[in-house]
Order: structure tokens, then C-alpha cells, then sequence
């Protein structure tokens, strides 16, 4: 053991003796040297910004202040036109008539103005007279620290306080437009100059930090680092056959195998200096500047030694056949080109084609079963060609498609709002916000059409849920209010013209609003379910559970109403809804029983690992509950035994969405567009709803997946690295919560790049060892 | 000689038998070429033993099978009692390569720490027999100093060191003196004598006859991978020639000298003065010298000195490549 200690020492002596070395010492020292003066400021929030507007919809926030402040009775809005100056007011009126011509956001001549409107605001938002007793009193403040503002004497508050405060009642008058404000905001500095605020809370700042710092290693450690290592190592494993040394080496009482395994190591110690001083340090400067000592960044550190031992494994097998660095480093080039190229066309197939057919939601009524895909394809399925259909197309819908490929962040805000299939399974209804100015219309499809897309009635403006009441009437819960569809949805109403100007939204709607007297309010993140047997409504909104339940005229009437104890209300949630359970699946993976009789939490599950839940859904009866994961794992929940256990299904891990088909079905959507229709007590197969394959498709499973699966993956291990940072096994586009459990999330994986690359190296260094000890040299 | 021996012995620190090494190269119709044909001889523990030949005899082939980096084809092989190949036999056995390359970017003390460390040497060993060593080999002046800085001879010299660092019973020095100045070449052969008297076993592969003349006790000729001759000096030469030379001085004229000689074979005659004549006459043995000199005297003619010609380890390994050269 002794000499192959020795033999890793003199590579590791080697190592620190190249000049290449230390320049790329220096180099790094320079870099860590540019990125060290960087730092952040925490003050308070006070003023408004452009992205404090939730989706940018500060011409429909300028249009309600100056509509409402037109209204006789005191409101926030009139007591804020009151005090706006000439400008602010000039402004407010000119949006308010482009609204009413639905001219707003069709051109620039808003936004070419905007910076009065802003400016005039944030005015008004540092005036002590901005809060008035009467005209807030009808404003529910939730906050605490805007509670605790008010209670203080006016007089006393300093004027930061004073912004804040008002800011605060900025807020709580107008939820459904306005961000929630962190208490304190966040800004960059760097050599003492500070950045514009951040729309980060300390916590979600400390990740973004975390993911630079990362997406900093991995260029410059995981990808330059890596290329630079592999040429300068190159030489190594050559240069030990040179023949005097080779042979002397041999003429020691030492394992020709074990030899080159120990320069092997010893050749990786020029990675692992270079890139242990470069985490190291950004690592340090994390911690000292940002106050951010996270220990998972140093995970890289293996991790990207790892990457290059991979890389090396491969060159150091070149280099024990031919003997060139040259060569080593053009295997090790080509190597590298290979794996991108298979890695790209597995996530191109996987993408752009597997992922566009993938359902994420199904619809099933007597005999019509429907689907839509991840990228709002909906789909029928032809019971007599046993084969999935392409059915409700639209224009709005194709260009949904591609923007969902490219800027699935951009693309949230058009995507239709739930399906709901009849029970007859006779017409499909949606509700399509479309391009542009955001109106929403309803979309019907029915069977007889051979399911067309129809426009519909208009829809309410801020419609976030789609549900069917036990009797299959369409019931849409917006953040104004809720709408029941009762009647026919094709029946447009004609607009009225008035001097020429066409007037929307007048006349006669199909939709009804059934709201109750005392309003609910949707502030995000929200949620809502219906229960199947009784009719309640369950919405959840922001940390509030409320309970609604229809009266005989089916206007929903507010039940209760239970505070739930969160330690983060912020993050997204999904809701359902079955006897008297009501089950919250939340961003984190936490699932949360709430049993209403008590109106507390009876259980809490974490049955996938902190990973978020994609959908979720009651079985009529309420006796099951079934929530699938973004990582493809099912986790049923017996409400009876109130256990939880994830569902023991061979497709584990590739199910996409799910749907109860009665009380004791259900048809589970697995590996793209196959469907099963399981027995919920026996797990058994019933019904199977699955076209034969394509070519596409016998390509992707019997070609392309092999060759992937045993490739090595050395690029993915960013994957893991991920995983490591966030412990998540999913991730959503760019790292961003988008606020949507339904949003895909790309599928980690996090441990497949690791074995396979784990496994090609051990075959490589394996097959070296082997050409070693049977070469004669 | 044991040229033709049947039997190895188990105690000889190098024993082999009809040795043969064929190597192959190419991947479908692979070429056959043979380095060593049936080789046996061996060498006694306590000698140094010299393996000369032309280039692509097999010497190195040779050296690499008793060093386990070169599997042999067939045959039998032992070093120190323990078939070639054993690994734990090579902590006994030193080795300098020719073209020997040290790690550049060690010192002197850094290559000897490695090559101790890979003999099974500890640091303290390494320690306390490595600067020793190095004023041996002449070096303790620059021990500090990186091999990159080395001359070819201050790393052959850094070579013979670590060979000898672990106190190997068997050395294999190949071309030792390469790249050494004469007082360097006679400090080698110092220290191999030196090796000699404390009963180490060395094994010489070097293109210079001479100096591999003047350190061995026993040679063996290898040619085109077939053993020409093994044995000392004498034993060689006595192969090669079957008559010895003598150089006669006599004091006479050219035609009286002649006459004299007319029953000798005299292969070369010069001209020193005049009445002084130096010849070159070979002959059997001492009956043919004594002849010789009774008809010199009997004729009256004066001999100034007689020197019988030694046979040199050149001339006998020429003699023996021309031979085959010439039979092939």
C-alpha cells in the first residue's frame, strides 16, 4: 500500500510542480477577486416598482382606481385620485377611457407614460395624509405589521414608517393586483453601489444567491475547468510508459494495474486543487458577503472531480493504448461530443415530442374519455381505432404549444382554466384567455361537433378555477367571484354600440354569479375543489380555508371559515375536497388532512420526500385521495384509515396525471399517453386505453432510451448538483416558483447520471487494467 | 560452461532453460518474431556477470522476462530461487534501465523517497541510506537540486543510487556508465567491485566491451536471440581460436631471419632498423615456441623479446557475431 500511497503523493507533487498550474491559480484568484466586492443591503419596503404589479397588469390597476374613484361612496381609490397631482390624475383618466375601448396594452402609449403614473404613486405613498380612518376602515387588513402600524400614533411614526404603512393599505385594498410585500427588500451591492430593489424576501435572495453561486461553478468549474484540466492532464498517463521510467516503475515489486489506477488519482489531484480553491472560495465569499454558509455548494466539489474523472478515465484509457497526449485529448474531445449529442437527443425526443403527448389531466363521463397534454393538446380517445385523437384545436391553443416549449413562465398566464367534461361526457368546456388583452372567453367542444373548439360567452376576467358541481353544471371561481354556467355557452351576447364604440360584457350571459353576500377574496396563492357528494366548495386562499356550501337556488352560502397555522403561506398549494376531508397538497411535498368536523389538522404526510405535488383529486364517496408527484410517483390516501401510502403500481415514478373513474376505479395516465384503469382495492388492471406504438415512439423506447441508459452522463451530473441545492427531485423552469403546482417541472433524476457514469468509468479504468497487464511493454 | 546444461540450480541467483520469447504483433494476421531461442545458462550468487551482443540480440528481452515486465513464451526461468515473474522476489533485485527518465520535478532525495517507498522502503530507511548513497554516487552537492537541472550522468548516477537503495542481492545495470566522464566510469567500477566483495550478484548489459571486460567474471554472447557462448574470457576466446599469437623481436638481416623461420607461420613481418626485425607467427602451443626460437639461435640470430598475445573479450565477441554473420 505504502508505494501506491507514494505513487498518488509524486502525481499530487506533479500536480503542484506544472506552471499551468499556477496560472490557472492566479486565474481563479483573480475571478474570486472580481466576484469578492459583491454583497446586498436589507431595508424596508416602502414605494412601489414596476414588477410589484402581479403580471403586469398595472393598465387594468389604473383603470379600477379611476373607475372606482368615479363612485359616490368614500374608497381608497377616490381618496387616492383625491390626493394624486395633475399628472397622476390626467393619466388615470385617459387609461380609464382606453379601457373602456379595450385599446389598453394594444400599444406602447401606456407604458411610454408610465413612469408618471408610477412616479405619482409613489408620491402619494410617502404623504402621512394617505391614511384617513374612514376611508380604510372597510379595507381587511390581514397583516399583522400593517395592524400593528395602524395601532401606532400616526403621529409618532417615522416617515419610513409612514411609507410602509401605506403601502401596506396599498395592498390590502387591492390584493388581487398588488404583490405582497417582504417587510424588507432586498438589494445588490457591489464596491458599496447598490442595485435597484429585488423582488425577494432574505430567504428566497439567499437561494437566488445560492443558484448564481452554483450556476458560477458550474461554468467555470464544471465546464472551463474541465476542459482546461483534461488538456493538461493529458500528458500524464503517456508520459508514465515512457520507456525508462515504465520499465523501472515495473521492476518494483507493484501491481502494473494498481500503478496506473494510483496515477490516475494522483492525476485528478490537478482538478481537485484547481476547482477545491475555487468553491472554496466563492464558497467563502457566499459566506462572509452574503452571510450565506451553505455547506451543500461544497458538494460540487466531488461532484465536478467526479465529471472530470469521467472525462479522464476515458483519456487515461486513450493514453495506455496509444501513448499520445494528442490523442488523449482528442478521445477525450470526442468523448465529450458523443455525450452531448446523445444527451441532447434524448432530451430533444423527450421534450419536444414524448413531453408534448404526455397527459397531465384526464376527463372521464360514461363512455368519453378525454386527455390533455402537457402542452394543452387535448386529446380524444377512438374506443373503435384504439387510438388517442386530436380533438379541440385552436389557434390560441397552437400558439400556446410553442411558447409552453420555449417560455413556459410567459405561457402560464394564456393557458386555459380547467377542463370540465359533462356527465353525459357530451360537451368539454374551458375557459381561454386569449392573446392579446387577456379577455376571457369560454371554449366548448361537444361530441357532436366531433369536438370542435367553439368560442363561447365571455368569461370573468380574473377566472382562476374551472369545476363541475355533483350535478355537472360548470362553476367558475375567479378572484371577483363565482360564476355558474347555466346556460348555453355558445350564446353570445351581442355588443352594444353606442356613438359607434362597441361596449362588451352588456347584455344577457350565460353565466350566473352565485357568490355569497359577504365575499370571498382570492389572493395567491389559491385553490379550490368541489366535493362531489355534497355539493361544498372548498377554496383556499393565502393561509385561509374556506367552506361554501349552495343553497337551493345554488348560491353558495359561506360555511366556516379555518385559519390554518403555515409556516410559509406563500407557496402554491393544490386542493381537494371528499366527505368531510379536505386535503392540501403544498409546494414543499407536505400533504395536510383537515377533517372539518374538528376544523383541524387531523394528519400531516410527507410522502414524497419534499418533492411538490403536480395534481390531486377525491374519489366521489371521499374515501380516497389520490395526489401525483412532479417525479411521477402516486401516493393514495385512505381517508377511512386516514394512512397514506404511495400507490404500489409497476408505473411508479412515470405516472402523469390520474382521475377517479367511480368510487372504487380509477384511470391512472402512465409513460406518455397510456392508460389504466385500476381497481383501487385489489391494484389489479381492469380496462387498458393504449395505442399501438409508433415509429416515433418504438425509435424513442427501443433505440434511443437504451443507448441513453447505458451512456455515461457526465452533463446531467448538473442535475444532480441541483438536487443536492435544493434536495428537490424536480425543478421548475429557470428555478422559479411560478405559483402553479401544474406547471411541469423537469424531472431530476438525480441519481441516474451518478450510477451510469459511475459504471461506465469503473468498465473504462477496467478494460485500461486489463490492456495493462496483458500488454507486454 | 554450462552452455548446454540440462539441469538449473535451485541456489544461482539467475537460472534459465530453453528460454524462448516469440513476440506477436498485429491484430489479424499477427507476425511472429523470435527475441530469445532456447537460452539457458546461469548465474552463480556472488559474480558479475556480463550479457553482450549486437543490437536486437535479446539482451533487453532477457533482462525484461527476469524483471517480470516481459512474460516469456517458454521455458523455465528463476531469479534468486523464485520463477521470474514473482513479485515479492523483485524487493530483492535492483534496476537501472538504459534510457533511464527520473520524475522531473523531484530532487534527488525526492526520487530516492518514491523508489525506496515502491521497493517497500520506509521513510526512515529511505532517510538514513539515502544521502549515504548519494556521496557514493557523488551527488551529495546537489541533492536539493530538481532532476530537471541534471546532466545525463548526474541521472545515470541518480539511477544507480536508487537500484542500490534497498540493498538488492541481484543488480541489473544496464549500460551503467552511459553518459559518465572516465573518472566517472572508473567510480561505477568501484563501486561494482565493492558490490562484488559484499556478495551481491550483478548483472551487466553494456555495448562496452571493454569496460565490461575489466568488471565481470562471466559473459554470455547473445546473437539474433540464440546464446553463442557463455563462460569466462579464456573459456570464450579458447571457442574462437584454436593457436595463439607471438610477437618475436629478432637481431638479423630480413633473408637470414626468413630462412630461419621457413618452418614457422609467420602472419605479419616489420621493418624496425635495419637488422631489427619484429614478426607475428602463430603457433599450437610451447612446442612450436621452442621450436621456433631453436632455429632462431640455431641460424645465430638474437632475440630481443618474445610477448605470447592475450586474446581480447573484443576480439572474441567479433569473432564470434563474424562467424555467424558469415554462416547465415
Amino acid at each position: 500500500m505504502r508505494a501506491y500511497v507514494a505513487i498518488i503523493r509524486d502525481s499530487f507533487q506533479e500536480a503542484l510542480s506544472s506552471r499551468v498550474l499556477w496560472i490557472l491559480l492566479v486565474v481563479i484568484t483573480l475571478l474570486l477577486l472580481l466576484i469578492l466586492p459583491s454583497g446586498y443591503k436589507e431595508s424596508v419596503t416602502v414605494g412601489l416598482r414596476q414588477h410589484d404589479v402581479k403580471r403586469g397588469r398595472w393598465p387594468e390597476f389604473a383603470s379600477k382606481i379611476q373607475q372606482e374613484s368615479e363612485a359616490d361612496a368614500v374608497s381608497p381609490s377616490r381618496h387616492l385620485v383625491a390626493l394624486a397631482n395633475e399628472d397622476l390624475k390626467a393619466f388615470l383618466k385617459k387609461t380609464a377611457v382606453q379601457e373602456k375601448k379595450a385599446e389598453v396594452g394594444k400599444d406602447m402609449k401606456f407604458w411610454r407614460e408610465f413612469d408618471k403614473f408610477l412616479g405619482g404613486l409613489n408620491e402619494l405613498l410617502e404623504k402621512p395624509e394617505f391614511y384617513r380612518a374612514d376611508v380604510w376602515e372597510n379595507v381587511i387588513v390581514r397583516s399583522d405589521e400593517a395592524r400593528e402600524l395602524l395601532e401606532l400614533d400616526a403621529n409618532s411614526l417615522s416617515a419610513e414608517q409612514v411609507q410602509r404603512r401605506n403601502r401596506l393599505l396599498l395592498e390590502a385594498a387591492y390584493p388581487e393586483m398588488l404583490q405582497v410585500s417582504p417587510q424588507t427588500a432586498m438589494s445588490l451591492t457591489y464596491f458599496g453601489k447598490e442595485s435597484d430593489r429585488l423582488p425577494f424576501r432574505k430567504a428566497q435572495f439567499d437561494a437566488q444567491v445560492t443558484h448564481w453561486g452554483e450556476l458560477v461553478i458550474r461554468w467555470i468549474a464544471g465546464t472551463i475547468g474541465i476542459f482546461v484540466a483534461i488538456i493538461v492532464t493529458a500528458g500524464m498517463i503517456p508520459q508514465m510508459f515512457d520507456a525508462g521510467s515504465w520499465s523501472l516503475l515495473l521492476s518494483k515489486p507493484v501491481s502494473r494495474s494498481v500503478v496506473f489506477l494510483a496515477k490516475f488519482i494522483g492525476g485528478s489531484a490537478f482538478m481537485l486543487l484547481n476547482a477545491a480553491y475555487f468553491i472554496c472560495g466563492v464558497w467563502f465569499i457566499l459566506g462572509f458577503r452574503f452571510g450565506i454558509w451553505d455547506g451543500k455548494l461544497l458538494l460540487m466539489l466531488p461532484l465536478y472531480v467526479f465529471v472530470f474523472v469521467i472525462y479522464y478515465a476515458v483519456s487515461a484509457l486513450a493514453g495506455v493504448i496509444w501513448r499520445s497526449p494528442i490523442v488523449c485529448v482528442i478521445i477525450s474531445i470526442v468523448f465529450w461530443a458523443a455525450c452531448f449529442v446523445v444527451g441532447a437527443i434524448h432530451s430533444g425526443v423527450e421534450r419536444f415530442v414524448y413531453k408534448n403527448s404526455r397527459l397531465t389531466s384526464l376527463m372521464f363521463s360514461q363512455d368519453t374519455l378525454m386527455g390533455v397534454s402537457e402542452v394543452g393538446v387535448v386529446s380524444h380517445w377512438d374506443e373503435d381505432a384504439q387510438e388517442w385523437k386530436q380533438v379541440f384545436r385552436s389557434s390560441t391553443q397552437e400558439q400556446l404549444q410553442a411558447m409552453l416549449m420555449f417560455a413556459p413562465a410567459e405561457a402560464q398566464r394564456f393557458l386555459p382554466i380547467g377542463y370540465v367534461l359533462d356527465k353525459q361526457g357530451e360537451q368539454l368546456l374551458t375557459v381561454q384567455r386569449n392573446f392579446p388583452g387577456l379577455r376571457s372567453t369560454l371554449r366548448v367542444g361537444r361530441k357532436a361537433d366531433n369536438w370542435s373548439n367553439q368560442e363561447g360567452a365571455g368569461a370573468p376576467m380574473y377566472a382562476k378555477f374551472l369545476l363541475r358541481e355533483p350535478d355537472g353544471t360548470p362553476l367558475i371561481v375567479s378572484s371577483a367571484g363565482l360564476d355558474r354556467l347555466e346556460g348555453d355557452p355558445l350564446a353570445k351576447s351581442k355588443p352594444v354600440k353606442v356613438l359607434g364604440v362597441s361596449l362588451p360584457l352588456t347584455g344577457s350571459r350565460p353565466l350566473r354569479s352565485v357568490q355569497p353576500g359577504e365575499p370571498v377574496v382570492l389572493t395567491d396563492p389559491a385553490a379550490a375543489a368541489i366535493n362531489e357528494d355534497t355539493g361544498q366548495l372548498a377554496l383556499y386562499s393565502r393561509g385561509t380555508l374556506t367552506v361554501l356550501e349552495p343553497d337551493e337556488k345554488h348560491n353558495y352560502q359561506k360555511q366556516r371559515e379555518i385559519q390554518l397555522d403555515l409556516e410559509d403561506a406563500d407557496q402554491a398549494v393544490a386542493l381537494a375536497f371528499g366527505g368531510t376531508t379536505v386535503l392540501l397538497a403544498f409546494e414543499d411535498g407536505h400533504v395536510s388532512v383537515y377533517d372539518l368536523k374538528t376544523a383541524k389538522e387531523e394528519n400531516s404526510f410527507n410522502p414524497d420526500r419534499g418533492n411538490p405535488p403536480r395534481f390531486i383529486q377525491a374519489a366521489p364517496g371521499g374515501k380516497w385521495f389520490a395526489v401525483v408527484f412532479h417525479t411521477g410517483r402516486m401516493w393514495l390516501y385512505d381517508a377511512a384509515a386516514n394512512e397514506g401510502a404511495m400507490a404500489s403500481f409497476a408505473s411508479q415514478g412515470a405516472i402523469s396525471t390520474m382521475t377517479f373513474s367511480g368510487n372504487e376505479t380509477m384511470l391512472v395516465a402512465e409513460r406518455g399517453t397510456r392508460v389504466k384503469e385500476y381497481n383501487l382495492d385489489t391494484r389489479a388492471v381492469q380496462k387498458q386505453f393504449a395505442a399501438e406504438k409508433g415509429i416515433g415512439e418504438m425509435i424513442y423506447d427501443y433505440a434511443v432510451t437504451p443507448i441513453y441508459t447505458v451512456f455515461p452522463k457526465p452533463g446531467e451530473l448538473d442535475r444532480t448538483a441541483q438536487y443536492f441545492l435544493t434536495g428537490k427531485e424536480t425543478e421548475s423552469f429557470e428555478n422559479m416558483s411560478l405559483g402553479s403546482l401544474t406547471v411541469a417541472r423537469d424531472k431530476l433524476d438525480p441519481w441516474t447520471p451518478v450510477w451510469s457514469s459511475l459504471i461506465f468509468m469503473l468498465v473504462v479504468l477496467g478494460i485500461a487494467c486489463l490492456y495493462i497487464e496483458r500488454q507486454e511493454f | 560452461m554450462e552452455f548446454s546444461s540440462d539441469t538449473m540450480d535451485e541456489s544461482a541467483a539467475i537460472a534459465v532453460q530453453d528460454l524462448y520469447k516469440t513476440y506477436r504483433d498485429g491484430l489479424i494476421f499477427r507476425k511472429r518474431f523470435e527475441a530469445l531461442k532456447s537460452v539457458s545458462f546461469q548465474v552463480p550468487r556472488g559474480e558479475i556477470f556480463g550479457l553482450l551482443g549486437p543490437n536486437g540480440a535479446g539482451k533487453t528481452t532477457f533482462v525484461k522476462i527476469m524483471l517480470g515486465i516481459v512474460r516469456k513464451t517458454s521455458g523455465s526461468a528463476t531469479m534468486l530461487g523464485q520463477p521470474v515473474g514473482d513479485r515479492a522476489t523483485r524487493v530483492r533485485v535492483g534496476y537501472l534501465p538504459e534510457h533511464l527518465r527520473l520524475p522531473s520535478h523531484l530532487n534527488a532525495l525526492g526520487a530516492l523517497k518514491l523508489y525506496g517507498k515502491l521497493s517497500g522502503m520506509d521513510s526512515r530507511e529511505i532517510r538514513e541510506k539515502g544521502m549515504p548513497l548519494l556521496e557514493t554516487v557523488g551527488l551529495a552537492d546537489r541533492v536539493r537540486d530538481s532532476v530537471k537541472k541534471y546532466s545525463k550522468g548526474m541521472r545515470q548516477r541518480l539511477g544507480l543510487a536508487q537500484s542500490l537503495l534497498h540493498d538488492p542481492e541481484l543488480l541489473f545495470l544496464d549500460e551503467p556508465t552511459d553518459g559518465l566522464d572516465p573518472v566517472g566510469r572508473s567510480e561505477v567500477r568501484n563501486i561494482i567491485h565493492r558490490l562484488k566483495d559484499e556478495g551481491k550478484t550483478i548483472f551487466l548489459n553494456s555495448h562496452l566491451l571493454q569496460e565490461v571486460e575489466m568488471v565481470c567474471d562471466r559473459f554470455a554472447i547473445l546473437h539474433q536471440g540464440e546464446l553463442r557462448s557463455v563462460g569466462t574470457l579464456d573459456q570464450i576466446s579458447s571457442t574462437t581460436r584454436d593457436r595463439s599469437e607471438v610477437e618475436i623481436e629478432i637481431l638479423g638481416t630480413d633473408t637470414a631471419i626468413k630462412a630461419a623461420l621457413e618452418t614457422c607461420e609467420v602472419v605479419a613481418s616489420e621493418m624496425l632498423s635495419e637488422n631489427r626485425v619484429r614478426i607475428v607467427a602463430q603457433m599450437s602451443g610451447q612446442k612450436d615456441i621452442d621450436a621456433c626460437i631453436d632455429a632462431l639461435r640455431a641460424d645465430g640470430l638474437s632475440i630481443v623479446s618474445l610477448v605470447h598475445r592475450r586474446a581480447t573479450l573484443e576480439d572474441a565477441f567479433l569473432k564470434i557475431i563474424e562467424t555467424e554473420t558469415k554462416v547465415s
